[in-house]
């Protein structure tokens, strides 16, 4: 391009007279939508709810320590999970929990995300459900009309007026943990499937992001949460508790009496189709081969027991459960394992396909935010402790947890999931040299369908030779177990494969 | 400033953290304090839209992020300047019809170099004293560019060539030239063989070759094929037939063909670049 072709095209930049004679200048359209998240972000966690800690961190740590203490400062920039993890929940359009005591902006924070998605601060406030030991259905999701129901023939005559929130994009229900069982089946069928139904009526919820708050960090309130309910949570967030360094901000807010949810600047507020078209970019950003193998890697230790059963197929935690047993029961010394050095041992039931999709789509998210090309390690790292926080119990009674320099682990969940997953790292290294016939095996299982009966006959035995040399070279445990069950289920692929 | 400019700069100021995240009320106010008055002392007070224009331009600049110096400071890029310096100025010799429009045209103009790699930016600023208060900002950028981006007249490589040096160091004391690239056809970058930093070389003839600044990463321009060759013995360049002396450089480290008539050299013990230019 020569210099007047350039000039010329800086010209028909935005800035225009309009019809009534008056200069204007037109909307930014430069910026990308990660760049005007990351802004989102530093709006929020500089001037509307302040974060002291940046606790998502990521690239090479250095480490301070003296004595007990170890402060890591890595060489990239960090965020703060209670401003970041809503903005991506913003995007992706999940079910996020804030956990913490009163006070600490759980509330604010889901507002300040509906007034992001350009609904107004009074559509939000309308539109807040709160929790109470006597809501009930009707008042979570609208009333028959009443002269219907005096007049109508039968249900389908009965028309229902909804609640305006459930047509929200953006929606928010405070102190979940306090809403009666009954009402939280209501609930749950529009979190996890997406319509309400009342007198044969139906309202469809459309693409949602899901604020929920809890008083109570163990998820606790005036009627238990069904599992149901919390297994469609997506991410649980801690509130940042107060820190001195903010109290200024705090004293300016007063004097000027104003809220942090007053309003958000208008170059932050998100059309649907411009967060519909992000989700789309986010759900496009790949997942090395390499990464997911490692994701796979980690969580298939969580849910192993080899005590549960005698057969391959039921060395699972679930096996226990169904039989009214816990990990404390089996996980003794009958068991052969290292429990210092056995992940199972730690863990008191594995995670859901549910949970694994949610991380996937979490740290795409985050890789998405932060410019990154792919989903690295680096990703996966952040998301998993908000993620397994509430879906993973720990197995308090095993040997891990008794000695002392772990016993914290008991009390900072985020911790202890983060160094499973730091272990896994390094045993999943550890462990490639003695992984890689089954994934030779796996590789050449893709030509199953042009193979020769003859030929299915070699490959089983191969198939044979890699479960024996597996199990003769190694204990079993739970990455043997996870190969031990592809190698299994290769056979299988090949038994169908020879009829 | 009558009462309705002031009314309207407040109402501008509030405006501003509504509609921007960025916004930055010192910055503002100090616009407010003393370009805009400024400008408003040079228009007469029948021409409120040209005022207003240029209010709005500073709160959107300021939004942007486009405006973060104090205007009391040196300007950094096309923006500012054209606010702090040449506006006050040269508005006032338009005909009234045309501010308006030439308002937009600057916006435009700044935006458009605001996004191009910083060291075009760079290189306007280095020259912005030429532009004229009665000038038109468009053709002066066109001016100034055309040197840069267009290709140069093909060369005659033919002596006698006329070699200079160029130190790096005062642009950046640690720097080490090494591996070099051509970002225009007149613009060399030379990446520090150490640390990740790139500096442009404008090539000029006449011994004027110049640093640009800093580079970001920049695409190479796609090479066309040597018309010359070059080899290199002690303290010689021999460029076609002809044996150039290269004063202090035994062997180069790194050295480049410039299509439009320049072989630039470094060496492994030195922060200079030798510069051989081929007759015009």
């Amino acid at each position: 391009m020569d210099a007047e072709q350039l000039v010329h095209s800086w010209l028909g930049g935005r800035a225009s007279i309009g019809e009534d004679g008056h200069f204007r200048i037109g909307r930014s359209s430069g910026d990308g939508f990660p760049t005007r998240l990351r802004r989102a972000y530093q709006w929020i966690s500089s001037q509307a709810l302040l974060s002291p800690f940046a606790e998502l961190e990521a690239g090479k740590p250095r480490r301070i320590e003296r004595g007990p203490v170890r402060i890591d400062l890595y060489d990239e920039p960090a965020y703060s999970a209670f401003v970041l993890l809503p903005l991506l929940n913003l995007v992706v359009s999940r079910r996020i929990v804030f956990v913490g005591a009163p006070g600490r902006g759980k509330s604010s924070m889901a507002t300040l995300m509906g007034l992001l998605a350009g609904h107004s601060l009074d559509a939000i406030r309308r539109a807040i459900q709160h929790g109470h030991p006597q809501l009930t259905v009707q008042d979570l999701l609208g009333h028959p009309l009443p002269h219907d129901l005096l007049e109508a023939r039968s249900n389908r005559e009965i028309r229902v007026a909804w609640r305006d929130w459930i047509g929200l994009r953006v929606k928010v229900v405070d102190e979940y943990n306090r809403i009666p069982t009954k009402t939280q089946s209501a609930l749950l069928t529009l979190m996890a499937e997406g319509y309400a139904e009342m007198y044969e009526q139906v309202i469809h919820a459309g693409t949602s992001a899901w604020y929920l708050t809890a008083n109570d960090d163990l998820g606790g309130g005036t009627f238990p949460v069904i599992e149901a309910l919390k297994d469609r949570i997506d991410l649980v967030v801690r509130c940042s508790p107060f820190h001195s360094q903010h109290l200024a901000v705090l004293a300016d807010r007063i004097a000027s009496a104003g809220s942090a949810e007053e309003f958000v600047p208008a170059d932050l507020v998100f059309k649907p189709e411009e967060l519909d078209r992000a989700d789309r970019e986010v759900r496009a950003v790949p997942v090395p081969g390499d990464v997911l193998d490692l994701l796979g890697f980690f969580l298939g230790q969580l849910d192993f027991c080899r005590r549960a059963s005698d057969r391959l197929e039921f060395m699972n935690k679930d096996t226990l459960h169904l039989a009214g047993r816990r990990v404390g029961h089996v996980c003794t010394e009958d068991c052969p394992l290292d429990k210092q050095e056995n992940l199972c041992s730690q863990t008191e039931n594995g995670a859901s396909p549910r949970a694994l999709q949610a991380v996937i789509h979490f740290a795409k998210a985050l890789a998405y935010f932060r410019g990154r090309p792919e989903v690295g390690l680096d990703d996966l790292r952040q998301i998993l402790p908000w993620a397994l926080f509430d879906r993973l119990r720990v197995n308090a009674q095993g040997a891990f947890f008794q000695k002392a320099e772990n016993k914290v682990y008991l009390t900072d969940r985020v911790s202890w999931i983060r160094q499973l997953f730091d272990r896994a790292v390094q045993q999943h290294a550890a462990y490639a040299a003695a992984r890689r016939p089954l994934i030779e095996l796996e590789n050449k299982a893709q030509e199953i369908g042009r193979l020769g009966r003859l030929e299915i006959e070699g490959r089983l035995r191969d198939v044979r030779a890699a479960m024996d040399d597996l199990l003769q070279n190694n204990e079993l445990n739970g990455p043997v177990y996870e190969d031990l069950v592809r190698l299994k289920n290769l056979n299988n692929r090949y038994l169908h494969g020879a009829r | 400033m009558n009462e309705a400019a002031r009314d309207l700069l407040k109402r501008l100021g509030d405006e501003g953290p509504r509609l921007f995240s960025g916004w930055n009320a010192a910055i503002f106010d100090a616009y407010v304090r003393t370009v805009l008055p400024a400008i408003a002392a040079n228009l007469s007070a029948d021409d409120p839209r040209t005022f207003a224009g240029i209010a709005v331009m500073v709160q959107q600049g300021v939004g942007e992020g486009h405006l973060r110096g104090n205007p009391s400071s040196l300007p950094r890029h096309f923006l500012e300047w054209c606010l702090c310096d040449w506006l006050p100025a040269a508005l006032p010799r338009q005909l009234e019809s045309e501010r308006l429009p030439m308002l937009a045209r600057i916006w435009n103009l700044a935006e458009g170099l605001l996004r191009e790699p910083g060291w075009v930016n760079a290189y306007v600023m280095a020259r912005i004293g030429e532009l004229r208060e009665d000038g038109r900002p468009e053709e002066f950028l066109v001016e100034v560019l055309r040197p840069l981006l267009e290709p140069a007249p093909p060369v005659r490589w033919e002596p006698p060539y006329h070699v200079t040096t160029l130190s790096l160091r005062a642009s950046d004391e640690d720097f080490l030239p090494g591996e070099m690239q051509l970002a225009t056809p007149s613009v060399l970058v030379v990446a520090d063989r150490r640390r990740p930093v790139r500096l442009g070389i404008h090539l000029r003839p006449g011994g004027r070759s110049a640093v640009l600044g800093t580079f970001a990463p920049t695409d190479p321009i796609p090479e066309e094929p040597s018309t010359i060759a070059v080899e290199w013995a002690d303290g010689i360049a021999r460029i076609g037939p002809e044996a150039v002396p290269m004063p202090f450089l035994a062997m180069p480290y790194r050295w480049s063909i410039v299509p439009s008539g320049y072989v630039v050299a470094c060496a492994l013990d030195s922060q200079k670049l030798w510069i051989v230019e081929a007759a015009a």
